[in-house]
């Protein structure tokens, strides 16, 4: 063994492992400061105010659980006007089986149905976009006008059958008291039909593209096999997507925690229609220095994180990962 | 194909383009709605404010009903008599964000915003806001009480300016075909509130009009933004004015047992949430009790709805105050209305008086004591100069309405303000508001939506106002010490 | 040559093309109902809502002249809240890209002492939940001075990890390593690898997460709302516009119908790009 050459070729291994090594660390440098600034400090800094109060006379006090307290009794009902709602969480929880069960669904049909060319495909491909494209806030103001008795739409065409009206005066109307997103009971329900309703476009582009990106020869001897289309989708398509559906379930779910614009902009600040994400921007919003809203976000960051654990857990054990 | 929509992609985009430059060049053209004033007055406010050439400050103000345009205008005479360089930022959504401007270093300087009594004294406590108590020799307040409001701890921290009475607006129209009934003739809006009750029975059951494919109701309110209070604490103050300012005067910071009860559960406000049951004459329909006077759902409206249905000629009068015209301008000069008039409440009890309540205002100037020109001087100057007589003839000739001060009555002001400024002349004025910890903290505050809600749809009896009001106070005791308590440590 | 189908896949072709055809028909229906809204007027919209083409020039031009001289929040007119959108949605869109494709690509590629640190981050930000430290981020902002400006929004979206990270992860990892071997052999540096011979071969992934971002920000209603107040984007601006004239809507749908058309040009003048990165060849080594 030549003593000069394999030194030569250390030096030169290690004159590239610190190239490279400037060019790992230089590149990641950024990324891992911002996310020590941005990310840990926040965190850590939700976990330490949640024990504090910010006393209008005395400034930081230290209060031990009482902010837990505040939004335990909240949830038991035992303060009256808190935002700390049972509805609360039954609202913001009842929109992950809405999103996955119904919009996701919706959305893989319609992408696989694109995928195999329906009828019209090229111009539903231009028009299931239109949501995208049209800003989510002119969607969801044009919903709240549609579903105003009088000027809405939809309102109106329902006093024009001849339905109008909310029933009380001896009409035969169908309209709730207070319309729609005005009566307690179905406000909740109306901001689900908005959310199934603008949902399908959202995340239609990155099922198309897994789509896409299939192989088209697995579908092509599936259906000399004599496969349906149906049972393309279920045994094919479904497992070579999978990854794709996998990720975005857990996004989804991380997404409808921090979920409130519909919520803010359809019904304001109706209890029925409160969701955690609503709740913690409206506390945030009129008080920066409450220091509830940090426990509150402590105990969310706990819930969600065991929630997130878990559905990955269970997507991982059923998933169908087919290498091709 | 591509191209073509390529070229249309740029031109769509040029146009947005030269509309930016448009939009950003022209300066901010808000027509003045008063004539500019002569060098003679420019002189004196010259002499008495002082000589601020170049100083700047920002004034920060809420978009609504109100509008800004007669800040707009006090600001630039100001500008123009000593030379200072005040701008005015009008916010439509100020409520919304105005704790976290005045928290932040940099906002703007002096505020006219919505805030409620608790938040502006914890801005007090927190050194927040600037105490304005050397001032308070240039404010001639108009109405007696209003002295009272704004002050905490013995210093005066914000200027109360609005001074919005509220009322019934009327069609009169309609009031010369509605048939007479009981104490209503035909051709005169009620003076009584019996009166007011006949004759919306008269419109219910011998006058049946449409308009269009509507049914012309007895009136129409804000129901979903809680306008029944303006009728509430109007009625409670005419019946029982005395009492009304008690219940506001309470400074007890412990409350036990049935401590102060009476001042709530009185006859005054009794008599008035009686009166607004029976307003509401609810009638039982297929799915229960409806308000058979008004839209057949008792909170689906809002006030600029209610206002809109009004004009068209879907209700008689509707409920809501002196800001009326001012706020539906564009509507009124788009369906050429000249039909509405303005009157208070009428009179409940025989031989009393007619009486505007002002609550506390709600919207007030304030300095900020982290504004980004820091010019506390200049501030309280420009603050002293807006409750001067001159700008309150400015506001009146702008909104239609009179602020707190002492001014006179302008030339100029269309009927419906000068109705207007006939019933302040003709009413007794009250004040529900006071410098008492009770108040600022909001333990006596009450929140009214759940009872007209459960008034509108039950039946009425005669025990139902009472068994309400007295709910409110059971509410209103459970929360007292917890509402006194952050104040008192 | 026409298939033959089978009875469920014909009937799963009807329903679905039912299902699709109803949700293109309330969108196309919406479209309209707001462009013929921006041309009547208040008093016919409010009396008559079906009368949709009860137009006149003077209500099309008090309308949009309305809509365009509204200024949200004092300072704000409608064109130069287009400004605003643009800088905020090209800003956040680019600096994320860049940061989560750069830092993809590193992870996916290179070994180095600190590979599992940085993967268990990411794995941290995908499933802790962040919702509650906005208190926290807002004061941070505020101390920094940068809470109602641009730079303090980028830097918020300036991060490297996320859900785009595993996507480009995932998709460097597929890459194979020979192309940057021979330009390594050739005597690249590391850098110019990266963005010579990877980036280019990440096109379609890009322009996926490129357009998915771009519409997050474009409707992204939270961070304006929180972060940006004073230069108010489209899609605050137009809630803004809302909240003054809900009683008016002819000028609402004026301001509605204006970033509608300027959103659609875009659309349709880069729906090539768009359709070409959905239907990215199968890109198998």
């Amino acid at each position: 063994m030549n003593t000069i050459e394999t030194t030569k070729i250390n030096n030169s291994m290690k004159s590239l492992k610190r190239r490279n090594a400037i060019f790992v660390y230089g590149f990641l440098a950024w990324p891992v400061f911002q996310w020590l600034v941005f990310w840990v400090y926040p965190n850590i800094g939700m976990i330490v105010d949640s024990f504090f109060r910010d006393s209008v006379v005395a400034g930081k006090i230290f209060v031990g659980f009482e902010n837990y307290e505040v939004i335990f009794k909240g949830f038991l009902g035992q303060q009256a006007g808190s935002l700390f709602t049972v509805r609360m969480l039954t609202n913001t929880f009842s929109l992950i089986p809405l999103t996955i069960c119904i919009n996701m669904v919706l959305m893989i049909i319609f992408a696989y149905a694109l995928y195999k060319k329906v009828l019209l495909h090229g111009f539903f491909k231009i028009v299931l976009f239109l949501p995208s494209v049209l800003s989510a806030v002119v969607l969801c103001l044009c919903f709240k006008m549609s579903l105003d008795p009088d000027v809405g739409l939809i309102g109106a065409f329902i006093k024009a059958i001849g339905l109008g009206g909310d029933g009380t005066a001896g009409n035969m109307g169908i309209f709730p008291v207070g319309g729609f997103l005005g009566n307690d009971e179905t406000v909740w329900g109306s901001i689900l039909v908005f959310n199934v309703w603008t949902g399908v476009s959202g995340q239609l582009i990155y099922f198309n593209s897994a789509m896409a990106r299939l192989p088209a020869s697995v579908f092509e001897s599936a259906e000399l096999d004599g496969a349906t289309e149906m049972q393309q989708f279920f045994k094919l398509c479904i497992p070579l997507i999978f990854p794709t559906i996998n990720t975005l379930i857990i996004s989804t779910v991380a997404g409808c925690l921090s979920w409130m614009m519909p919520a803010l902009l359809l019904a304001g600040s109706n209890p029925n229609a409160s969701s955690i994400g609503l709740v913690i921007t409206q506390i945030v919003k009129s008080d920066s220095k409450n220091t509830v809203v940090c426990a509150f976000g402590v105990l969310v960051s706990i819930v969600g994180t065991v929630v997130v654990l878990t559905l990955h857990k269970l997507l991982d054990k059923y998933g169908q990962e087919v290498e091709y | 194909m591509k191209k073509l929509l390529k070229k249309l992609f740029c031109l769509t985009m040029a146009l947005c383009l030269t509309c930016t430059c448009v939009a950003c060049g022209t300066p901010d053209d808000d027509t003045p709605t008063i004539p500019p004033a002569s060098e003679g007055t420019l002189a004196q406010i010259k002499e008495t404010y002082g000589d601020w050439t170049d100083e700047a400050l920002e004034v920060k103000a809420i978009d609504k009903g109100l509008g800004v345009q007669w800040i707009k205008d006090a600001a630039s005479t100001f500008n123009k008599a000593t030379g200072s360089k005040i701008t005015v930022l009008a916010d439509e959504t100020l409520n919304e964000g105005v704790a976290n401007f005045i928290e932040a270093d940099s906002g703007s300087d002096v505020y006219f915003t919505f805030t409620s009594d608790v938040q502006w004294v914890r801005w007090s406590q927190r050194g927040l806001i600037v105490p304005i108590s050397d001032i308070e020799s240039t404010l001639d307040f108009k109405v007696n009480g209003f002295e009272q409001i704004g002050i905490y701890n013995g210093q005066r921290y914000i200027m109360p300016y609005v001074t919005s009475p509220s009322g019934l607006v009327y069609n009169q129209n309609y009031v010369n075909e509605i048939p007479s009934k009981g104490e209503f003739t035909t051709g005169t809006f009620p003076t009584t509130w019996q009166g007011l009750l006949d004759m919306c029975d008269s419109i219910n059951e011998d006058w049946n009009k449409t308009v269009g494919s509507n049914k012309v109701v007895p009136f129409t309110y804000g129901g979903s933004v809680g306008d029944m209070d303006y009728v509430f604490f109007q009625l409670w103050a005419q019946i029982d004015p005395d009492g009304y300012k008690a219940y506001y005067d309470q400074d007890d910071l412990d409350i036990t047992g049935e401590t102060n009860k009476s001042l709530l559960v009185s006859e005054g406000a009794i008599t008035a949430l009686d009166c607004i049951a029976k307003l509401f004459n609810t009638k039982l329909g297929t799915n229960g009790y409806y308000p058979s006077n008004t839209v057949s759902t008792y909170a689906s409206d809002s006030n600029l709805v209610a206002e809109q249905k009004f004009l068209n000629g879907q209700s008689v009068f509707t409920i809501t105050g002196d800001w009326f015209e001012n706020e539906m301008r564009d509507y009124i000069d788009e369906v050429e209305a000249d039909f509405y008039h303005f009157t208070t409440m009428p009179v409940v009890k025989a031989g009393g008086q007619s009486t505007i309540s002002l609550g506390t205002p709600s919207t007030y100037f304030m300095i900020a004591a982290n504004g980004k020109n820091n010019n506390d001087d200049l501030a309280k100057k420009f603050l002293s100069y807006m409750a001067s007589p001159d700008v309150g003839q400015i506001y009146m000739l702008s909104t239609g309405s009179s602020n707190a001060f002492e001014c006179e009555v302008p030339e100029g002001l269309s009927p419906f303000a000068q109705e207007v400024m006939n019933a302040w002349a003709n009413s007794r004025v009250v004040v529900g508001g006071s410098g008492q910890i009770p108040h600022l903290t909001c333990a006596i505050g009450l929140q009214m939506a759940q009872a007209y809600k459960e008034i509108a749809t039950s039946a009425y009896t005669e025990t139902l106002a009472r068994e309400k009001i007295e709910r409110l106070y059971e509410i209103q005791y459970a929360g007292w010490n917890d509402c006194v308590k952050d104040f008192v440590e | 040559m026409r298939k033959e189908r089978c009875l469920s896949d014909r009937l799963f072709r009807i329903i679905t093309f039912t299902i699709m055809t109803i949700f293109a028909i309330s969108f196309i229906g919406i479209f309209f109902w707001m462009i013929f809204g921006s041309m009547r007027s208040i008093s016919g919209f409010v009396t008559d809502p079906f009368n949709f083409f009860d137009i006149s020039w003077k209500s099309i031009a008090k309308n949009y002249e309305r809509a365009f001289t509204y200024k949200v929040g004092g300072t704000t007119a409608m064109p130069e809240m287009f400004l605003n959108s643009i800088l905020f949605i090209v800003g956040t869109v680019s600096i994320g890209l860049i940061l989560t494709s750069i830092s993809g690509y590193i992870v996916a590629k290179y070994t180095f002492a600190l590979r599992k640190f940085i993967i268990t981050i990411n794995i941290l930000v995908i499933t802790i939940p962040t919702v509650g430290t906005v208190s926290i981020t807002y004061r941070l902002l505020d101390s920094l001075n940068l809470l109602d400006t641009f730079f303090g929004v980028y830097l918020l979206a300036a991060g490297g990890f996320g859900f785009n990270f595993l996507l480009f992860y995932n998709y460097f990892s597929a890459i194979p390593w020979e192309y940057a071997e021979s330009a390594f052999i050739d005597g690249a540096g590391n850098f110019t690898v990266m963005m010579k011979i990877m980036m280019p071969q990440a096109l379609p992934i890009i322009s996926a997460v490129a357009v998915v971002s771009f519409i997050g920000s474009w409707n992204d209603y939270y961070t304006p709302y929180m972060y940006l107040n004073s230069r108010p984007t489209v899609a605050y601006g137009i809630n803004a516009i809302y909240q003054k004239y809900n009683a008016s809507m002819p000028y609402v749908f004026a301001g509605m119908t204006f970033s509608a058309v300027v959103s659609l040009g875009l659309y349709c003048a880069f729906s090539k790009t768009i359709m070409e990165s959905m239907s990215a060849g199968g890109l198998k080594g």
